[in-house]
């Protein structure tokens, strides 16, 4: 009697247990395609990044220019999903503690994270999670947000360079910036095992100097070989301004980009649904994605006030104050109390108005559309605020405490790594002759030359205006055919 | 409900249909290989392309003579 009891307790205990296996395979599974969704679903919202891009580059163009500036924005994912398919995220995977070394360890993705074993090799290209497996849901869609931020470097860059630059040329230097310089700085300072981050504390959450301070050190150096559009200074260098041929459609694009960038602050997190707090950030630290919405939000807030005060009200500044606030308070977006954030944010803006009429008044750097200023300066200014404001958090796998000199740290490191390659490869284009459009083909505009047609047939062509230094606003015309003379005797 | 597939038939042969070899065989080095020099190729293209335009682009310009004219603004 006592056996036959003992037996079928023993087999209802084998029952219970295998009914928790299968509650367990069929949570983690569950959880597995939660994550799958989210990532998906912030590459959607990426996209908008994307078309707020191309919006607003096309609409600061004169018109002219409008098709040549909006087909790099397109065909920047031509160019970059590829090169990033094939090399970037290799890139990622493996070069984490550096660069990878030959020998025993590196068999076992070496550089991968210590959390993720074998990712290194995962992250090839020829690897069976690179491809369609239903054993892995997580590889495919985690490269896609990698991805999307790689297009988002070559945006920021994009727009700098209108109206005179090579589309092709514009191409090969994408290709640079969006499949290895910023994605080689990703591993070092923004995973969770990258050597910044496990010997430095370096901080920069959702990535204000890995993205846009990367991006726009880059562009400056590409800048300074492409040099400014013609008719943008005056003999004596002061600077004149080109009217934008749709504001509107700069403003809406703005947004776009704005909206995108929910997505984009979402995919830096992971879901880690079964265990407390149920979100990681890059570095494998804790946070919340309501934490991270509310410094986006608000520091959009405090950006548009600082733009529209330290720009006296220009509508093209206030909006890209809001894109400076909220860079410069991103590295620390995890940490960050929301009135602190408003006030940082608001603070970002107001260099960056200032660092923009800097660097076109005083340094003569035409950049179209103040990148430079608003993501290569609000970036580093970001990661050095997490010094200040958010010094001693633990962060990375394990948790040196972030720091000033960490921050700075990160800073020496990703400034030559940026500014360097975006000098070199632009100074070899330039020396084959291949960076810049002839100044003939720049003077008509370039969408005649490119595509053989004007993109607004139905509306009649008004005469093209400059605004001279001293305000006054007078047709191009004849100034742009001095400076176009002075340029080719040059 | 939906658990119809013969996932149990397929098992192994699923990652291979679906990727020309599975990871790392041959059919999958070949692919890689062809889309690898397609995309270097079209950066090239894009390169050449552009640059046959503007030049002609340039060329016709400078004979039409509407460049010719200086300004004393």
């Amino acid at each position: 009697m006592l056996a036959t009891i003992l037996a079928n307790i023993s087999l209802l205990a084998a029952a219970a247990e295998e009914d928790l296996q299968a509650i367990a395979d069929k949570l983690a599974m569950d959880s597995n395609v939660l994550l799958e969704q989210f990532y998906f679903f912030t590459v959607v919202i990426m996209w908008l990044i994307h078309a707020g891009f191309m919006a607003y580059e096309a609409g600061a163009a004169r018109r002219k220019n409008v098709m040549s500036t909006a087909m790099k924005n397109i065909l920047t994912i031509a160019v970059v999903t590829p090169t990033f398919y094939y090399a970037g995220w290799y890139v990622y995977g493996c070069f984490e503690q550096g660069f990878p070394t030959i020998g025993p360890d590196s068999l076992d993705g070496h550089a991968g994270p210590v959390q993720w074993p074998g990712f290194c090799g995962q992250t090839a290209p020829w690897a069976a999670e690179m491809g369609p497996n239903l054993q892995n849901h997580l590889n495919l869609v985690f490269f896609l947000a990698f991805l999307l931020f790689s297009w988002t470097t070559g945006s920021i860059m994009s727009g700098a360079l209108i109206e005179r630059v090579r589309l092709s040329a514009y191409l090969i230097l994408t290709v640079v910036l969006g499949s290895f310089v910023w994605i080689l700085d990703a591993a070092w300072g923004w995973s969770a095992g990258g050597w910044l981050t496990t010997r430095f504390g370096f901080h920069d959450a959702i990535a204000s100097l890995v993205v846009h301070g990367v991006a726009g050190a880059f562009t400056l150096g590409v800048l300074l070989n492409l040099g400014p559009r013609i008719g943008k200074y005056d003999i004596q260098g002061k600077a004149r301004s080109f009217r934008a041929h749709n504001t509107h459609m700069t403003l809406m694009g703005l947004m776009l980009i704005f909206t995108g960038f929910y997505g984009f602050y979402a995919a830096c997190l992971f879901i880690t649904s079964t265990t407390f707090p149920g979100w990681l950030n890059i570095y494998g630290s804790y946070t919340t994605l309501g934490a991270i919405a509310m410094v986006i939000t608000i520091g959009f807030a405090g950006g548009f006030t600082g733009g529209w005060f330290a720009s006296k009200g220009d509508p093209f500044w206030t909006l890209s104050g809001g894109l400076a606030g909220v860079i410069a308070v991103s590295a620390g977006a995890d940490v960050y109390h929301p009135a602190l954030a408003y006030l940082l944010s608001a603070s970002g803006a107001c260099l960056a108005v200032w660092v923009g009429g800097y660097i076109e008044r005083k340094l003569r750097i035409d950049d179209a559309v103040g990148a430079v200023a608003v993501h290569g300066f609000c970036g580093f200014y970001g990661v050095l605020l997490v010094g200040i404001f958010a010094g001693g958090y633990p962060t990375g796998l394990n948790n040196v405490e972030s720091s000033l000199g960490g921050q700075l740290m990160g800073m020496l490191a990703f400034l030559p790594l940026a500014f360097l390659p975006g000098y070199g490869v632009s100074w070899v284009l330039k020396k084959l002759n291949l960076l810049r459009v002839p100044p003939e083909v720049e003077l008509e505009g370039l969408d005649l030359a490119e595509f053989g047609q004007d993109f607004y047939p139905e509306f009649e062509r008004a005469p093209e205006t400059v605004v001279l230094p001293d305000g006054r606003e007078v047709e191009a015309g004849a100034v742009l055919l001095d400076d176009y003379h002075r340029t080719i005797r040059a | 409900m939906f658990d119809s597939f013969p996932f149990t038939e397929w098992s192994t042969e699923i990652a291979e249909f679906w990727t020309f070899g599975g990871a790392g065989s041959t059919g999958t080095w070949i692919m890689l290989a062809v889309g690898l020099v397609f995309c270097v190729a079209s950066l090239i293209g894009f390169v050449k392309m552009e640059n046959g335009k503007l030049d002609r682009q340039a060329a016709v310009l400078r004979r039409s003579g509407g460049l010719d004219q200086g300004s004393t603004t």
